[in-house]
Protein backbone atom coordinates (compact mmCIF):
# COMPACT_ATOMS: atom_id res chain seq x y z
CA UNK A 1 0.00 0.00 0.00
CA UNK A 2 1.32 3.03 -1.01
CA UNK A 3 1.58 6.09 1.52
CA UNK A 4 -0.72 7.70 -1.40
CA UNK A 5 -3.49 5.80 -0.43
CA UNK A 6 -3.23 5.63 3.24
CA UNK A 7 -3.33 9.29 3.41
CA UNK A 8 -6.91 8.75 1.44
CA UNK A 9 -8.55 5.70 4.06
CA UNK A 10 -10.45 7.86 6.70
CA UNK A 11 -10.27 7.76 10.08
CA UNK A 12 -13.35 5.26 10.76
CA UNK A 13 -11.84 2.55 8.72
CA UNK A 14 -10.65 -0.18 11.32
CA UNK A 15 -7.30 -0.99 9.97
CA UNK A 16 -7.74 -4.79 10.08
CA UNK A 17 -10.68 -4.92 7.77
CA UNK A 18 -8.19 -2.77 4.61
CA UNK A 19 -7.27 -5.83 2.21
CA UNK A 20 -6.05 -6.44 -1.49
CA UNK A 21 -8.58 -7.41 -4.03
CA UNK A 22 -8.55 -8.82 -7.62
CA UNK A 23 -11.40 -7.37 -8.97
CA UNK A 24 -10.39 -3.89 -9.93
CA UNK A 25 -9.98 -2.06 -12.99
CA UNK A 26 -6.86 -2.64 -14.32
CA UNK A 27 -6.10 -5.79 -13.32
CA UNK A 28 -5.84 -9.04 -15.40
CA UNK A 29 -5.42 -12.84 -14.84
CA UNK A 30 -4.58 -15.90 -16.96
CA UNK A 31 -6.60 -17.96 -15.21
CA UNK A 32 -10.46 -18.20 -15.30
CA UNK A 33 -11.40 -16.35 -12.55
CA UNK A 34 -14.32 -17.94 -11.59
CA UNK A 35 -12.55 -21.32 -10.78
CA UNK A 36 -11.12 -19.95 -7.72
CA UNK A 37 -10.38 -16.53 -7.18
CA UNK A 38 -14.23 -15.39 -7.00
CA UNK A 39 -14.58 -18.47 -4.07
CA UNK A 40 -11.42 -17.61 -2.42
CA UNK A 41 -12.81 -14.09 -1.85
CA UNK A 42 -15.76 -15.95 0.55
CA UNK A 43 -13.24 -18.37 2.11
CA UNK A 44 -10.59 -15.75 3.62
CA UNK A 45 -11.91 -12.19 3.52
CA UNK A 46 -14.88 -10.72 6.32
CA UNK A 47 -18.54 -9.90 5.41
CA UNK A 48 -17.32 -6.38 4.74
CA UNK A 49 -13.89 -5.19 3.73
CA UNK A 50 -11.75 -1.80 2.81
CA UNK A 51 -10.05 -2.02 -0.41
CA UNK A 52 -7.92 1.13 -1.32
CA UNK A 53 -8.09 1.34 -4.60
CA UNK A 54 -11.32 -0.27 -5.52
CA UNK A 55 -13.38 2.93 -7.13
CA UNK A 56 -12.44 3.55 -10.96
CA UNK A 57 -10.26 6.08 -10.58
CA UNK A 58 -8.19 4.21 -7.92
CA UNK A 59 -9.72 5.48 -4.74
CA UNK A 60 -10.71 3.61 -1.65
CA UNK A 61 -14.34 2.03 -0.57
CA UNK A 62 -16.41 -0.68 0.95
CA UNK A 63 -16.71 -4.37 -0.55
CA UNK A 64 -19.57 -6.03 0.46
CA UNK A 65 -19.30 -10.09 -0.73
CA UNK A 66 -22.59 -11.73 0.99
CA UNK A 67 -25.95 -11.51 -1.09
CA UNK A 68 -28.29 -10.82 2.13
CA UNK A 69 -26.17 -8.09 3.05
CA UNK A 70 -26.45 -6.94 -1.10
CA UNK A 71 -29.70 -7.30 -1.13
CA UNK A 72 -30.27 -4.90 2.13
CA UNK A 73 -28.04 -2.14 0.27
CA UNK A 74 -30.19 -2.31 -3.14
CA UNK A 75 -33.29 -1.84 -1.00
CA UNK A 76 -32.52 1.14 1.44
CA UNK A 77 -32.56 4.45 -0.08
CA UNK A 78 -32.58 5.93 3.04
CA UNK A 79 -28.83 5.37 3.43
CA UNK A 80 -27.03 4.91 -0.16
CA UNK A 81 -27.27 6.66 -3.10
CA UNK A 82 -26.42 6.22 -6.75
CA UNK A 83 -25.70 9.53 -7.94
CA UNK A 84 -22.38 9.56 -9.80
CA UNK A 85 -21.59 6.12 -9.56
CA UNK A 86 -20.53 6.56 -13.77
CA UNK A 87 -19.23 9.82 -14.19
CA UNK A 88 -18.61 10.20 -17.66
CA UNK A 89 -20.47 13.34 -17.82
CA UNK A 90 -18.06 14.83 -15.35
CA UNK A 91 -14.97 13.64 -16.96
CA UNK A 92 -16.19 16.25 -20.20
CA UNK A 93 -17.43 18.56 -18.23
CA UNK A 94 -20.87 18.05 -19.00
CA UNK A 95 -23.34 18.01 -16.44
CA UNK A 96 -26.26 14.71 -17.39
CA UNK A 97 -26.88 11.61 -15.26
CA UNK A 98 -26.74 8.54 -16.48
CA UNK A 99 -31.16 7.92 -16.86
CA UNK A 100 -32.37 5.78 -14.70
CA UNK A 101 -29.45 4.03 -13.50
CA UNK A 102 -27.97 7.46 -11.65
CA UNK A 103 -31.39 8.92 -10.72
CA UNK A 104 -33.29 7.81 -7.07
CA UNK A 105 -36.50 8.16 -6.05
CA UNK A 106 -38.64 10.13 -6.57
CA UNK A 107 -37.51 10.82 -10.11
CA UNK A 108 -36.18 7.42 -10.81
CA UNK A 109 -39.43 5.74 -10.29
CA UNK A 110 -41.04 8.43 -12.76
CA UNK A 111 -38.61 7.49 -15.43
CA UNK A 112 -38.26 3.83 -14.85
CA UNK A 113 -43.17 4.12 -15.08
CA UNK A 114 -42.25 5.91 -18.57
CA UNK A 115 -39.50 3.43 -19.71
CA UNK A 116 -40.68 -0.27 -18.70
CA UNK A 117 -43.18 -0.47 -21.22
CA UNK A 118 -40.55 -0.59 -23.63
CA UNK A 119 -38.43 -3.73 -22.43
CA UNK A 120 -41.83 -6.07 -20.96
CA UNK A 121 -41.41 -9.53 -23.13
CA UNK A 122 -44.81 -8.46 -24.58
CA UNK A 123 -42.71 -5.57 -26.03
CA UNK A 124 -39.50 -7.25 -27.01
CA UNK A 125 -41.77 -9.98 -28.71
CA UNK A 126 -41.72 -7.81 -31.90
CA UNK A 127 -37.85 -7.66 -31.77
CA UNK A 128 -37.61 -11.57 -32.00
CA UNK A 129 -37.04 -11.91 -35.63
CA UNK A 130 -35.01 -9.51 -36.24
CA UNK A 131 -32.54 -11.00 -33.29
CA UNK A 132 -32.92 -14.15 -34.41
CA UNK A 133 -32.07 -12.88 -38.12
CA UNK A 134 -28.99 -11.04 -36.61
CA UNK A 135 -27.60 -13.90 -34.63
CA UNK A 136 -27.81 -16.07 -37.82
CA UNK A 137 -25.90 -13.65 -40.09
CA UNK A 138 -23.14 -13.46 -37.00
CA UNK A 139 -23.22 -17.28 -37.61
CA UNK A 140 -22.85 -17.72 -41.36
CA UNK A 141 -19.48 -15.76 -41.03
CA UNK A 142 -18.13 -19.11 -39.70
CA UNK A 143 -20.21 -21.76 -39.79
CA UNK A 144 -17.77 -23.74 -41.88
CA UNK A 145 -14.08 -22.87 -40.00
CA UNK A 146 -12.41 -25.13 -38.34
CA UNK A 147 -12.23 -22.04 -35.51
CA UNK A 148 -13.27 -19.10 -34.37
CA UNK A 149 -12.80 -16.27 -31.84
CA UNK A 150 -16.12 -15.91 -30.35
CA UNK A 151 -15.81 -12.52 -28.47
CA UNK A 152 -15.04 -10.64 -31.61
CA UNK A 153 -17.39 -12.78 -33.79
CA UNK A 154 -20.51 -12.71 -32.26
CA UNK A 155 -20.38 -11.80 -28.47
CA UNK A 156 -19.33 -8.10 -29.66
CA UNK A 157 -21.41 -7.81 -32.68
CA UNK A 158 -24.43 -9.48 -31.34
CA UNK A 159 -25.68 -6.90 -28.95
CA UNK A 160 -24.36 -3.82 -30.74
CA UNK A 161 -26.89 -4.83 -33.80
CA UNK A 162 -29.32 -4.95 -32.06
CA UNK A 163 -28.95 -1.78 -29.97
CA UNK A 164 -28.36 -0.05 -33.23
CA UNK A 165 -31.70 -1.32 -34.85
CA UNK A 166 -33.40 -0.11 -30.92
CA UNK A 167 -31.99 3.23 -32.23
CA UNK A 168 -32.45 3.56 -35.49
CA UNK A 169 -29.76 3.63 -36.99
CA UNK A 170 -27.62 1.62 -40.02
CA UNK A 171 -25.94 -1.62 -39.55
CA UNK A 172 -23.36 0.07 -41.49
CA UNK A 173 -22.28 1.89 -38.35
CA UNK A 174 -21.20 -1.22 -36.67
CA UNK A 175 -17.44 -1.01 -36.30
CA UNK A 176 -17.87 2.64 -35.65
CA UNK A 177 -20.01 1.55 -32.68
CA UNK A 178 -17.94 -1.17 -31.59
CA UNK A 179 -14.87 0.98 -31.70
CA UNK A 180 -16.79 3.98 -29.47
CA UNK A 181 -17.65 1.33 -27.08
CA UNK A 182 -14.06 -0.19 -26.53
CA UNK A 183 -12.94 3.07 -25.79
CA UNK A 184 -15.21 3.99 -23.23
CA UNK A 185 -15.36 0.30 -21.16
CA UNK A 186 -12.05 -1.25 -22.09
CA UNK A 187 -9.53 1.00 -22.92
CA UNK A 188 -7.17 2.45 -20.02
CA UNK A 189 -6.25 6.05 -21.65
CA UNK A 190 -7.93 8.38 -20.18
CA UNK A 191 -8.12 10.51 -23.19
CA UNK A 192 -9.76 7.76 -25.40
CA UNK A 193 -12.37 7.39 -22.80
CA UNK A 194 -12.99 10.74 -22.68
CA UNK A 195 -13.00 11.84 -26.89
CA UNK A 196 -15.17 8.31 -26.97
CA UNK A 197 -17.95 9.98 -24.68
CA UNK A 198 -17.59 13.08 -26.72
CA UNK A 199 -18.26 11.10 -30.04
CA UNK A 200 -20.87 8.91 -28.19
CA UNK A 201 -23.67 11.99 -26.62
CA UNK A 202 -22.29 13.95 -29.78
CA UNK A 203 -23.87 11.34 -31.88
CA UNK A 204 -26.99 11.00 -29.99
CA UNK A 205 -27.22 15.02 -29.93
CA UNK A 206 -27.11 14.99 -33.55
CA UNK A 207 -29.47 12.04 -33.63
CA UNK A 208 -31.90 14.62 -31.27
CA UNK A 209 -31.40 17.51 -33.86
CA UNK A 210 -32.72 15.25 -36.75
CA UNK A 211 -35.86 13.14 -35.49
CA UNK A 212 -36.90 16.27 -33.34
CA UNK A 213 -40.90 17.28 -33.91
CA UNK A 214 -41.16 13.70 -35.83
CA UNK A 215 -42.71 10.07 -34.93
CA UNK A 216 -40.51 7.68 -35.11
CA UNK A 217 -40.27 3.93 -33.79
CA UNK A 218 -36.54 3.94 -32.38
CA UNK A 219 -35.62 4.64 -28.81
CA UNK A 220 -34.49 8.55 -29.30
CA UNK A 221 -37.87 9.35 -31.26
CA UNK A 222 -39.57 7.40 -28.22
CA UNK A 223 -37.69 9.59 -25.65
CA UNK A 224 -37.83 13.20 -27.72
CA UNK A 225 -41.88 12.54 -27.73
CA UNK A 226 -41.92 11.44 -24.18
CA UNK A 227 -43.73 13.14 -21.29
CA UNK A 228 -42.93 12.77 -17.73
CA UNK A 229 -45.68 13.73 -16.02
CA UNK A 230 -46.73 17.11 -17.59
CA UNK A 231 -43.53 18.08 -19.27
CA UNK A 232 -41.25 16.49 -21.85
CA UNK A 233 -37.61 14.96 -21.35
CA UNK A 234 -34.66 17.61 -20.73
CA UNK A 235 -32.13 17.54 -23.52
CA UNK A 236 -29.67 16.17 -20.80
CA UNK A 237 -32.13 13.13 -19.86
CA UNK A 238 -32.88 12.37 -23.37
CA UNK A 239 -28.78 11.72 -23.39
CA UNK A 240 -28.21 10.49 -19.93
CA UNK A 241 -30.90 7.75 -21.39
CA UNK A 242 -29.68 6.73 -24.81
CA UNK A 243 -25.55 7.19 -22.98
CA UNK A 244 -27.25 4.22 -20.25
CA UNK A 245 -28.60 2.03 -22.81
CA UNK A 246 -25.23 2.30 -24.10
CA UNK A 247 -23.24 1.44 -21.66
CA UNK A 248 -25.70 -0.88 -20.02
CA UNK A 249 -27.20 -3.21 -22.90
CA UNK A 250 -23.69 -3.87 -24.77
CA UNK A 251 -20.74 -4.91 -23.02
CA UNK A 252 -23.02 -6.74 -20.22
CA UNK A 253 -24.53 -9.00 -22.54
CA UNK A 254 -20.81 -9.49 -24.48
CA UNK A 255 -19.62 -10.51 -20.88
CA UNK A 256 -22.21 -13.57 -20.06
CA UNK A 257 -22.29 -14.47 -23.64
CA UNK A 258 -18.22 -14.99 -23.50
CA UNK A 259 -18.78 -17.04 -20.34
CA UNK A 260 -22.15 -19.10 -21.06
CA UNK A 261 -19.71 -20.14 -24.63
CA UNK A 262 -16.65 -20.74 -22.46
CA UNK A 263 -18.64 -22.57 -20.00
CA UNK A 264 -20.12 -24.79 -22.76
CA UNK A 265 -16.59 -25.49 -24.64
CA UNK A 266 -15.09 -26.40 -21.31
CA UNK A 267 -17.82 -28.42 -20.20
CA UNK A 268 -19.01 -30.62 -22.87
CA UNK A 269 -21.06 -32.91 -21.01
CA UNK A 270 -23.27 -29.88 -20.32
CA UNK A 271 -22.88 -28.69 -23.89
CA UNK A 272 -24.42 -31.98 -25.28
CA UNK A 273 -27.22 -31.81 -22.65
CA UNK A 274 -28.37 -28.60 -24.20
CA UNK A 275 -28.07 -30.05 -27.94
CA UNK A 276 -30.34 -32.94 -26.59
CA UNK A 277 -32.48 -31.41 -25.14
CA UNK A 278 -33.15 -27.11 -26.03
CA UNK A 279 -36.23 -26.83 -23.20
CA UNK A 280 -33.05 -26.93 -20.84
CA UNK A 281 -31.10 -23.57 -21.94
CA UNK A 282 -33.93 -20.99 -20.01
CA UNK A 283 -32.54 -22.20 -16.88
CA UNK A 284 -28.88 -23.31 -17.91
CA UNK A 285 -28.88 -19.42 -18.97
CA UNK A 286 -30.54 -18.42 -15.33
CA UNK A 287 -28.07 -20.33 -13.37
CA UNK A 288 -24.93 -19.21 -15.80
CA UNK A 289 -25.93 -15.66 -15.52
CA UNK A 290 -25.85 -16.44 -11.78
CA UNK A 291 -22.12 -18.29 -11.20
CA UNK A 292 -20.95 -15.85 -13.78
CA UNK A 293 -22.44 -12.64 -12.74
CA UNK A 294 -20.06 -9.75 -13.66
CA UNK A 295 -21.50 -6.66 -13.64
CA UNK A 296 -21.34 -4.85 -10.58
CA UNK A 297 -22.41 -1.18 -9.25
CA UNK A 298 -21.81 1.29 -6.60
CA UNK A 299 -23.37 3.39 -4.28
CA UNK A 300 -22.84 6.31 -2.25
CA UNK A 301 -23.24 6.35 1.49
CA UNK A 302 -25.59 9.64 2.28
CA UNK A 303 -26.62 8.69 6.01
CA UNK A 304 -24.14 6.88 8.78
CA UNK A 305 -25.13 2.93 8.83
CA UNK A 306 -23.77 -0.20 9.44
CA UNK A 307 -23.46 -3.26 7.67
CA UNK A 308 -22.72 -6.71 9.45
CA UNK A 309 -21.56 -4.39 12.22
CA UNK A 310 -19.03 -2.00 10.23
CA UNK A 311 -19.33 1.02 10.39
CA UNK A 312 -20.09 3.13 7.12
CA UNK A 313 -20.39 6.95 6.83
CA UNK A 314 -21.58 9.63 4.41
CA UNK A 315 -19.33 9.90 1.46
CA UNK A 316 -17.89 5.89 1.50
CA UNK A 317 -18.48 4.05 -1.50
CA UNK A 318 -19.99 0.46 -1.44
CA UNK A 319 -18.98 -1.87 -4.39
CA UNK A 320 -22.18 -3.89 -5.18
CA UNK A 321 -20.08 -7.04 -6.25
CA UNK A 322 -23.01 -9.00 -7.83
CA UNK A 323 -19.95 -11.82 -8.56
CA UNK A 324 -19.61 -11.86 -5.13
CA UNK A 325 -23.12 -12.03 -3.74
CA UNK A 326 -24.43 -14.63 -6.39
CA UNK A 327 -21.91 -16.96 -5.50
CA UNK A 328 -22.16 -16.65 -1.43
CA UNK A 329 -21.68 -20.08 0.33
CA UNK A 330 -23.70 -18.62 2.67
CA UNK A 331 -27.18 -19.24 -0.09
CA UNK A 332 -26.10 -21.41 -3.03
CA UNK A 333 -24.63 -24.93 -2.25
CA UNK A 334 -21.24 -25.47 -3.90
CA UNK A 335 -21.76 -22.10 -5.73
CA UNK A 336 -18.90 -23.12 -8.20
CA UNK A 337 -20.40 -25.88 -9.05
CA UNK A 338 -23.14 -24.68 -12.55
CA UNK A 339 -26.18 -26.79 -11.73
CA UNK A 340 -28.44 -26.48 -15.19
CA UNK A 341 -31.64 -27.18 -12.87
CA UNK A 342 -30.84 -25.09 -9.72
CA UNK A 343 -32.63 -22.42 -10.62
CA UNK A 344 -31.35 -19.75 -8.48
CA UNK A 345 -32.59 -16.39 -7.33
CA UNK A 346 -29.07 -14.54 -8.13
CA UNK A 347 -28.15 -10.54 -8.31
CA UNK A 348 -26.68 -10.94 -12.45
CA UNK A 349 -28.98 -7.74 -12.51
CA UNK A 350 -28.66 -6.73 -9.72
CA UNK A 351 -31.67 -6.11 -6.95
CA UNK A 352 -34.02 -3.16 -5.35
CA UNK A 353 -35.29 -0.37 -7.65
CA UNK A 354 -33.03 -0.82 -9.74
CA UNK A 355 -32.55 -4.20 -11.15
CA UNK A 356 -31.75 -3.90 -14.73
CA UNK A 357 -34.47 -2.27 -16.75
CA UNK A 358 -33.23 -4.55 -20.18
CA UNK A 359 -32.96 -7.62 -18.29
CA UNK A 360 -35.59 -9.32 -20.14
CA UNK A 361 -34.36 -7.83 -23.49
CA UNK A 362 -30.59 -9.62 -22.14
CA UNK A 363 -32.40 -12.74 -21.58
CA UNK A 364 -34.37 -13.25 -25.01
CA UNK A 365 -30.49 -11.96 -26.68
CA UNK A 366 -28.90 -14.77 -24.67
CA UNK A 367 -31.63 -17.44 -25.21
CA UNK A 368 -31.85 -16.57 -29.14
CA UNK A 369 -28.05 -17.49 -28.85
CA UNK A 370 -27.58 -20.53 -27.60
CA UNK A 371 -30.82 -21.55 -29.15
CA UNK A 372 -29.40 -20.46 -32.73
CA UNK A 373 -26.27 -21.68 -32.43
CA UNK A 374 -26.13 -24.63 -30.65
CA UNK A 375 -28.05 -26.87 -33.69
CA UNK A 376 -26.39 -25.17 -36.26
CA UNK A 377 -22.61 -25.86 -35.28
CA UNK A 378 -20.23 -28.91 -34.55
CA UNK A 379 -19.58 -29.68 -31.05
CA UNK A 380 -17.44 -26.76 -29.84
CA UNK A 381 -14.04 -26.82 -27.25
CA UNK A 382 -11.42 -24.26 -26.19
CA UNK A 383 -8.61 -24.17 -27.85
CA UNK A 384 -5.75 -25.83 -25.82
CA UNK A 385 -3.18 -23.56 -27.01
CA UNK A 386 -4.72 -20.45 -26.36
CA UNK A 387 -3.67 -18.42 -23.42
CA UNK A 388 -7.06 -16.46 -22.33
CA UNK A 389 -6.24 -13.31 -20.43
CA UNK A 390 -9.57 -12.11 -18.87
CA UNK A 391 -9.67 -8.37 -17.44
CA UNK A 392 -11.22 -8.13 -13.89
CA UNK A 393 -12.25 -5.03 -13.33
CA UNK A 394 -15.17 -2.87 -14.81
CA UNK A 395 -17.03 -5.52 -16.40
CA UNK A 396 -15.56 -9.59 -15.66
CA UNK A 397 -14.88 -10.07 -19.21
CA UNK A 398 -12.75 -12.47 -21.23
CA UNK A 399 -10.65 -11.02 -24.21
CA UNK A 400 -11.03 -13.91 -26.18
CA UNK A 401 -13.38 -16.95 -26.16
CA UNK A 402 -11.09 -19.33 -29.14
CA UNK A 403 -13.43 -22.02 -29.87
CA UNK A 404 -12.28 -25.15 -32.11
CA UNK A 405 -14.76 -27.27 -33.93
CA UNK A 406 -14.81 -31.02 -33.90
CA UNK A 407 -15.50 -31.84 -37.55
CA UNK A 408 -15.54 -34.92 -39.29
CA UNK A 409 -12.43 -34.99 -41.87
CA UNK B 1 -55.31 -15.24 8.71
CA UNK B 2 -55.78 -15.39 4.71
CA UNK B 3 -55.15 -18.72 3.04
CA UNK B 4 -53.69 -18.24 -0.34
CA UNK B 5 -53.76 -20.65 -2.64
CA UNK B 6 -51.14 -21.12 -6.05
CA UNK B 7 -52.05 -23.09 -9.39
CA UNK B 8 -49.00 -24.37 -11.36
CA UNK B 9 -49.60 -25.01 -14.95
CA UNK B 10 -49.31 -28.57 -14.32
CA UNK B 11 -52.52 -28.89 -12.82
CA UNK B 12 -50.84 -29.13 -9.02
CA UNK B 13 -51.49 -26.70 -6.64
CA UNK B 14 -50.37 -25.27 -3.13
CA UNK B 15 -52.31 -23.26 -0.46
CA UNK B 16 -50.82 -21.79 2.74
CA UNK B 17 -52.13 -19.52 5.23
CA UNK B 18 -50.60 -15.54 5.81
CA UNK B 19 -50.48 -12.75 7.58
CA UNK B 20 -52.39 -9.69 6.73
CA UNK B 21 -49.63 -7.56 5.16
CA UNK B 22 -47.72 -10.04 3.70
CA UNK B 23 -47.51 -9.52 -0.59
CA UNK B 24 -48.66 -12.91 -2.71
CA UNK B 25 -44.73 -12.74 -3.51
CA UNK B 26 -43.86 -13.06 -0.13
CA UNK B 27 -45.99 -16.03 0.87
CA UNK B 28 -44.31 -17.83 -2.57
CA UNK B 29 -40.96 -16.98 -2.02
CA UNK B 30 -41.39 -18.52 2.33
CA UNK B 31 -42.65 -20.96 0.89
CA UNK B 32 -40.46 -21.76 -2.09
CA UNK B 33 -43.23 -21.77 -4.58
CA UNK B 34 -42.05 -22.57 -7.85
CA UNK B 35 -42.29 -20.35 -11.02
CA UNK B 36 -42.33 -16.99 -8.61
CA UNK B 37 -38.85 -15.62 -8.80
CA UNK B 38 -39.29 -12.08 -7.58
CA UNK B 39 -35.82 -11.15 -8.47
CA UNK B 40 -35.86 -7.34 -7.58
CA UNK B 41 -36.63 -8.51 -3.65
CA UNK B 42 -39.99 -6.83 -4.02
CA UNK B 43 -39.49 -3.89 -5.51
CA UNK B 44 -41.24 -3.07 -8.62
CA UNK B 45 -38.79 -3.46 -11.10
CA UNK B 46 -38.24 -6.90 -12.46
CA UNK B 47 -41.41 -8.12 -13.33
CA UNK B 48 -40.62 -12.00 -12.35
CA UNK B 49 -43.02 -12.44 -9.86
CA UNK B 50 -45.90 -11.83 -12.08
CA UNK B 51 -49.63 -14.23 -11.27
CA UNK B 52 -52.71 -14.48 -13.17
CA UNK B 53 -55.39 -13.78 -10.75
CA UNK B 54 -58.74 -15.99 -10.95
CA UNK B 55 -61.04 -13.72 -12.53
CA UNK B 56 -63.43 -14.23 -9.58
CA UNK B 57 -61.13 -12.30 -7.47
CA UNK B 58 -59.57 -9.73 -9.60
CA UNK B 59 -62.14 -6.85 -9.28
CA UNK B 60 -61.42 -7.58 -5.58
CA UNK B 61 -57.73 -6.70 -5.98
CA UNK B 62 -56.46 -2.84 -5.14
CA UNK B 63 -55.75 -1.87 -8.98
CA UNK B 64 -52.46 -1.47 -10.07
CA UNK B 65 -50.79 1.64 -9.56
CA UNK B 66 -48.67 3.25 -12.64
CA UNK B 67 -45.63 1.74 -12.17
CA UNK B 68 -47.18 -1.67 -11.82
CA UNK B 69 -49.16 -1.11 -14.76
CA UNK B 70 -46.15 0.13 -16.65
CA UNK B 71 -44.41 -3.64 -15.94
CA UNK B 72 -47.39 -5.69 -16.89
CA UNK B 73 -48.12 -3.25 -19.99
CA UNK B 74 -48.82 -6.19 -22.67
CA UNK B 75 -49.64 -8.93 -20.49
CA UNK B 76 -53.31 -10.79 -20.18
CA UNK B 77 -56.40 -8.82 -18.60
CA UNK B 78 -55.51 -11.01 -14.99
CA UNK B 79 -51.92 -10.39 -14.72
CA UNK B 80 -50.58 -8.83 -11.60
CA UNK B 81 -47.30 -8.31 -9.91
CA UNK B 82 -47.24 -10.28 -6.85
CA UNK B 83 -45.28 -8.25 -4.86
CA UNK B 84 -48.06 -5.20 -4.95
CA UNK B 85 -50.66 -7.59 -4.43
CA UNK B 86 -51.05 -7.30 0.02
CA UNK B 87 -53.42 -9.69 1.43
CA UNK B 88 -56.38 -8.55 3.67
CA UNK B 89 -58.99 -11.17 5.69
CA UNK B 90 -61.24 -9.32 3.04
CA UNK B 91 -58.87 -12.19 0.22
CA UNK B 92 -59.02 -14.99 2.07
CA UNK B 93 -59.33 -17.77 -0.30
CA UNK B 94 -57.53 -16.32 -2.81
CA UNK B 95 -56.40 -18.16 -6.11
CA UNK B 96 -53.73 -17.15 -8.42
CA UNK B 97 -52.04 -18.86 -11.55
CA UNK B 98 -48.17 -19.21 -11.18
CA UNK B 99 -46.98 -18.85 -15.11
CA UNK B 100 -45.10 -21.51 -17.19
CA UNK B 101 -41.99 -18.68 -17.40
CA UNK B 102 -41.52 -15.44 -16.19
CA UNK B 103 -39.79 -14.40 -19.30
CA UNK B 104 -41.89 -14.95 -21.96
Amino acid sequence: MTTAAAATIPAHVPRELIRTFPFTLGQLTSENPFRRMVHDVHRVDPPVFYVPNVYPGGGPGWVVRRYADLRNIYSDAEHYSVKGFAPFAMMIGESWGNVPAEADAPLHDQYRALLNPLFTPAALKKLEAKVVSIAQGLMEKFRNAPRVEFRSAVAVPFPVSIILDLLGLPQSRMDEFMQWEHALLHDGNMENLKQATRNVTGMFRQLMKERRGKAGDDLVSFALNAKLGDRGLTDDEIVGFCFNLFIGGLDTVTTNLCWQFRHLAENVEQQRALRNDPALIPDAIQEMLRAYSSASTFRTCIKETEIAGVTIKPGDKVLMCTTLGSNDPEVFDHPEEVRFSRKPTHLAFGSGIHHCLGHHLARRELTIALQTLLPALPEFRLDPKAEILTDLGGVIQPRSVPLVFERPH
Amino acid sequence: MPRITYQQTDGSQASFDAAVGDSVMQVAVHHSVPGIVAECGGSSACATCKVEVDPSWAARLPPADENERSLIDGEGPNVRLSCQLKLTDALDGLVVHVPGSQYR
